[in-house]
């Protein structure tokens, strides 16, 4: 069980990368018109 | 160009500096000023805001627009903007000036994107404290508990410290005005269950409530990303321009035309338009000239004629056989129409579309929420012996539980909804309001002539002479190479004798009638007067037009302006509805006593606009349905006036609907619309009142806990929506099929013109 010491922090870096990256998109109006063609 | 002035909110002066403030102002009008403002939720601020015209001397007048989050100032001559925007300030409201160049609708899209963002991490959290609250429910060693407690905590700070900022912003707020506010309860069952889990956390006891408080916040979140991009979508300013916008158009784009949008078109762009589109911008003809309906701007309904190189206004419908070429005169947002269209916009969605009761409801709901809450917390454990750890579970969860946002937003909502069903079908309502006075008010006057008639002139027989099939088929060659809409209803009615003769020497004479040599003839058709019948019994309001050859007089054919389709259906559905229908015309008595037996409605002949005006006076309260012009004065009387056809810009001044579509079918849809409304209101409001009363009830026993109650809430937000926007179901697919006639209604005459463009 021990291997959760690992495992933990690698999701909370993991989430934390997402997070990031959808905040990003956001922030460059990637998400203001999801109608007409790219 | 937006600029954040947070940093120095507090100092404004700088917008009366005319250097620093001049990107702001505008040299045509330097008394005005547009700024964003965050915080408007309700009639409530509106009325706020409007109370400072009067208390601020430097004020003149101010206008808000919810929808668009949009604050225009006008300050008073010799006044400074600075105190203003101060006082405005104090009252709690963000705002941010805007340069004159740029209120565009994007304004809101400011909000919905961070609000995007507060989900996004509030989520990301929310699963992951999830996962972990899984393991400790499903058992686990003591020592991993706490360790998973700790990670859960280190999770829930985003939420607390970014994602639920919104919420802290709307009580701070609130509180500088003094009101209760809907976030009130939860933003003391996510801040308290919060502190109360990290106090307890430190304790080492198990009483954590980090996954309900992240569930919470998350939903909340969801649900309000949800229903501001519904406001965004549906309450911007671009719905009632829709009729000028996209319409369907051929772009003259390197060396050839293409479909295109008539939203991207700039000054001097070359492009095509075919059959009853309406000309989105000022444009000139290019190639040839052509006939236009004017009935949107000037209410005149027959067909006007602009020659080459004349200038068409935006608004005028292009009623010509082949496609059109015009130059563009400049975009959509240059044109009158679209400027009024716009200001008429900010009449309706400033004020309308809002419920006061509603707010005051959910208002009360929150006070007693919070004092439930608080008499569960402090007075249960003791009065039924139990533990204080469960006073405080069964009090969050009724915070969370009985949350009023359905209550809040359930009612303007629907009204919005209702507002862009309606402007869907072609209907455009002034205000809200329009809807309760016309389910109330069951006198209902409609004109005749353009209302129950349709306004243009169909072929109904030869009112002198007859012709054989040799000279109908000379007559149908002539008129085929007419532009004059009575040539094309001539064309279809004998369509089986199209392109037989050929015709030499032909001269149309706009507006006269049109000649040419046909099998050595000279066949010619014109305009002919009344006076000149044999037997002068031509019905009221027909046209009529002579065919000569060789100028000898061989038949006198006639229009006549029929009666519009839906009149039997319309009739009967409204007096199925308890409406006591009446008509009123200029027409003489004779004229209509065939209406009054065909429907059985009372007809009222012979009346001038001002017995009109009287009649309407005498029988209030009272809805008037009429086309515009001279049926102003009797609108004017009414309690509800609906306009038909007519000129957009006289009708939304005068009438509180315009409907933009020929026939009364619209006006039963309306009707039926303003119904459902009611109908819609009062199944929601129940729905919160028992979804609230059980839940609640649920709660205080202690049947459902933080958790549950956090899973629970936002489903009601999600119904309040989804029965709204099933109820308003029906309505949007009238529109459809109204789109789909629409577009077949365009005559096959079409693929006989010359530029036809596949």
């Amino acid at each position: 069980m021990t291997i959760i010491y690992l495992m933990i922090p690698c999701t909370l870096l993991l989430v934390g990368g997402f997070v990031a990256a959808f905040i990003w998109a956001n922030n460059n109006d990637q998400f203001e018109d999801l109608v007409t063609p790219a | 160009m937006e600029h954040n002035l947070e940093a120095s909110a507090s100092d404004w002066t700088y917008l009366d500096r005319p250097v620093e403030a001049n990107i702001y102002l505008s040299s045509t009008a330097p008394d005005l000023l547009l700024l964003r403002i965050e915080g408007v939720k309700c009639s409530g601020c509106i009325r706020n805001l409007e109370s400072l015209v009067g208390h601020v001397s430097d004020l003149q007048s101010l206008e808000v627009s919810m929808g668009d989050g949009l604050l225009k100032i006008k300050k008073s001559s010799g006044g400074h903007f600075s105190k203003i925007t101060e006082a405005i300030t104090q009252l709690g409201y963000r705002i941010t000036p805007l340069s004159h160049k740029d209120f565009s609708s994007s304004v809101r899209s400011a909000e919905v994107k961070a609000l995007r963002s507060r989900f996004a991490v509030a989520a990301a959290c929310m699963g992951n404290i999830m996962l972990l609250s899984v393991s400790i429910y499903a058992g686990m060693p003591k020592s991993y508990e706490q360790v998973f407690h700790w990670i859960s905590l280190i999770l829930v700070l985003p939420i607390l410290f970014y994602s639920n900022l919104s919420f802290y912003q709307n009580i701070v707020d609130a509180l500088k005005r003094r009101e209760p506010h809907i976030d009130m309860p939860i933003v003391l069952a996510l801040v308290g269950g919060s502190l109360l889990s990290i106090f307890n956390l430190l304790q080492g006891n198990n009483h954590i409530y980090f996954d309900s408080v992240a569930m919470l916040a998350t939903l909340l979140l969801g649900s309000r990303l949800l229903l501001l991009s519904l406001q965004k979508k549906f309450l911007s300013s671009q719905h009632l321009s829709q009729f000028v916008k996209n319409q369907p158009i051929q772009v003259y784009h390197q060396g050839q035309y293409r479909k295109g949008f008539s939203d991207d078109l700039k000054k001097g762009d070359l492009f095509k338009i075919g059959h009853g589109v309406t000309l989105p911008v000022d444009a000139q003809l290019v190639e040839t000239g052509c006939f236009v309906d004017p009935s949107l701007l000037t209410g005149e309904t027959l067909p006007k004629w602009y020659d080459k190189g004349e200038i068409v206004q935006a608004g005028m419908k292009v009623k010509s056989k082949a496609f059109t070429c015009f130059q563009a005169m400049g975009a959509i947002q240059d044109t009158s129409l679209y400027k009024y269209i716009l200001d008429v916009e900010k009449q309706i969605h400033g004020k309308s579309s809002i419920v006061k009761l509603a707010d005051k409801i959910a208002k009360y709901f929150t006070l007693g929420i919070m004092t439930l809450s608080a008499f569960v917390l402090l007075v249960l454990p003791f009065w039924l012996s139990i533990d204080i750890y469960e006073g405080i579970n069964r009090s969050l969860a009724l915070i969370i539980v009985s949350c009023p946002c359905a209550l809040a937003f359930a009612t303007p909502l629907i009204e919005s909804l209702a507002l862009v069903g309606a402007n869907r079908m072609g209907i455009f309502v002034k205000s809200a309001n329009v809807f309760e006075k016309l389910r109330n008010i069951k006198t209902m006057f409609f004109d005749k002539t353009g209302t129950l008639t349709q306004g243009n002139h169909a072929f109904c027989g030869f009112a002198e002479g007859t012709l054989s099939n040799q000279q109908i088929e000379r007559l149908v060659a002539l008129e085929q190479l007419s532009q004059h809409p009575l040539a094309r209803t001539l064309v279809n009615e004998f369509a089986s004798s199209i392109g037989k003769k050929s015709v030499q020497n032909f001269y149309e004479n706009h507006g006269e009638g049109v000649s040419g040599l046909i099998d050595g003839l000279e066949c010619k058709i014109s305009k002919y007067d009344k006076k000149f019948l044999a037997e002068p019994s031509a019905e009221n309001g027909s046209q009529l037009s002579a065919y000569y050859e060789n100028d000898d007089l061989k038949a006198v054919l006639q229009f006549v302006d029929n009666a519009v389709e839906d009149v039997d259906e319309v009739f009967s559905g409204l007096k199925q509805l308890g409406y006591k229908i009446k008509i009123i015309s200029g027409d003489q008595e004779a004229n209509l006593t065939y209406l009054q037996n065909k429907y059985a409605v009372e007809v009222f002949g012979d009346l001038k606009p001002s017995e009109k005006q009287q009649l309407v006076r005498n029988n209030r309260p009272s809805v008037m349905v009429g086309d515009g012009f001279n049926d102003l004065g009797a609108m004017g009387e009414a309690d509800v006036s609906v306009a038909v056809q007519g000129s957009i810009a006289e009708n939304l001044k005068f009438a509180d609907v315009f409907i933009d579509k020929p026939g009364i079918g619209l006006v039963f849809q309306l009707v039926r619309l303003a119904h459902q409304v009611k109908k819609l209101t009062i199944i929601i409001l129940g729905f919160s009142l028992i979804y609230n009363l059980v839940l609640g009830v649920l709660a205080v026993m202690g049947a459902i806990g933080p958790l549950a109650a956090a899973l629970l809430m936002p489903l009601s937000s999600i119904a309040v929506v989804m029965i709204s926007l099933v109820g308003m179901r029906n309505f949007s697919l009238v529109q459809r099929s109204h789109i789909e006639s629409q577009n077949r209604a365009i005559p096959p005459v079409t693929l006989l013109g010359t530029g036809a463009v596949s």
